[in-house]
This record gives C-alpha cells, sequence and structure tokens, in this order.
C-alpha cells in the first residue's frame, strides 16, 4: 500500500470520527433548542484541533515507517488518481452548497444554511479520501 | 470508472529474463513508485507514453515487445 493510499486512509476515518461528532453534537443542540443550533465556533475549534492533532501524530507514524516511501514524490499514477478523486469530491462540494442555497432561498434559515456548507465539506474531503483508495486498487 | 483498454503487458516476464530485476528496481529505473510498476503488471494502470517507452528502453526491446493491443476488432 503506497504512502497517498495509507494517508487516505487515516485522514478518511479521522475526518468520518470528527465529523459525525461534531454534526451529532450539533443535532442534539438543535433538538435542545427546538430549532436550528447557531454555529458554535468552540466547538468547530475544538473539532479542526483534534482533526490536526490526529492527522499530525498519524502521519508521524507512517512516515517513520517507511521513510523511503514517505519522501518520495508523487509519480504519475499518484497525480492522476489524486487528480480524479478530487474532481468528483468537488460535484459533492457544488451538490452540498447548491442543496444549502435552495434551502436557504426558501427557508431562510442562515444556521442550517452554515451546517449545511461545513457538512458539505466534510462529506467531500470523506468522498476524495474514499476515491483515493477506491482508484488506486481498482485502477483509473 | 472508464472501462479499462484491451492492452496486455509483458513486464513481468521481462523483468524475470533481466536477472529477475526486482519491482523496485524496475520502478527506480523508470522514475515511479514500486506500488505503480505492481499497477501495471496486473493491468490495473496504463502508464504514460514516456513511462512506457522508458520500460521498453530498460529492457532494451521495442514499446510492441512490451505492449500489446489485444482487442482484435481494432487490429
Amino acid at each position: 500500500m503506497s504512502f497517498h493510499e495509507k494517508s487516505a486512509w487515516i485522514m478518511g476515518l479521522l475526518l468520518s470520527l470528527t465529523g459525525y461528532w461534531y454534526l451529532s453534537r450539533v443535532w442534539a443542540m438543535s433538538e435542545a433548542m427546538g430549532e436550528t443550533a447557531p454555529p458554535v465556533i468552540g466547538l468547530i475549534a475544538f473539532a479542526t484541533v483534534m482533526l490536526v492533532a490526529g492527522a499530525v501524530i498519524s502521519h508521524i507514524i507512517i512516515a517513520v515507517s517507511n521513510p523511503e516511501e514517505a519522501e518520495a514524490e508523487e509519480d504519475e499514477r499518484d497525480k492522476q488518481v489524486l487528480r480524479q478523486a478530487g474532481n468528483v469530491s468537488g460535484y459533492v462540494l457544488g451538490f452540498g452548497i447548491f442543496a444549502g442555497l435552495w434551502q436557504y432561498y426558501f427557508l431562510r434559515d442562515g444556521n442550517l444554511l452554515f451546517h449545511i456548507c461545513v457538512g458539505s465539506l466534510i462529506a467531500s474531503q470523506v468522498a476524495e479520501y474514499a476515491l483515493t483508495i477506491f482508484y488506486y486498487r481498482r485502477g483509473v | 470508472m472508464a472501462k479499462r483498454p484491451p492492452i496486455s503487458n509483458r513486464v513481468k516476464q521481462l523483468r524475470e529474463t533481466h536477472d529477475g530485476m526486482s519491482q523496485a528496481a524496475l520502478a527506480k529505473e523508470i522514475g515511479v513508485t514500486r506500488q505503480t510498476v505492481i499497477a501495471i503488471e496486473q493491468g490495473r494502470y496504463s502508464p504514460s507514453l514516456e513511462s512506457a517507452f522508458r520500460i521498453a528502453r530498460v529492457f532494451g526491446v521495442g514499446l510492441e515487445d512490451v505492449f500489446s493491443w489485444d482487442d482484435p476488432q481494432d487490429s
């Protein structure tokens, strides 16, 4: 398994867990308030710090386990896989933002727009990692 | 995902006939990772024209001695 594939597995897992934690907290807050909860910067900051810390620690571990592979530059296949995965994940992000905008147009709920945008960012990144793994395994 | 082109290759056989050249050694020669050589051998990745020529040059053979188009309708 290449360094990029290992990285995609780790980041996909970390982001899925962090994203689930964040969105479940927002959901619980919204249910308690009886309306869409406003964005809580502290919650976002905590989730971001946890994600970055997890990413740094895990990447240090996989780099130490195989330094030669970690230092190698992306080759033509890596670039093709990452470009294709990034391209498709862009559609996921675009769809989410588009849905959020229409929601705002009809419901005028700015808080929900914010959460949909954050959710779309998370979903598009998770999709990018999942597709990276898929293309590495199945071919591009 | 696009349908895979009907391209086959003899990279593995050529490696074996060249003193059992390792995948890592071939990867280093042509400037890709070992995983990419594995993907080429398994038919999961079609290399760029540049890499295809590099592979052929490493083994001292022509391009069509390494790669072949297997669709009988297009031959």
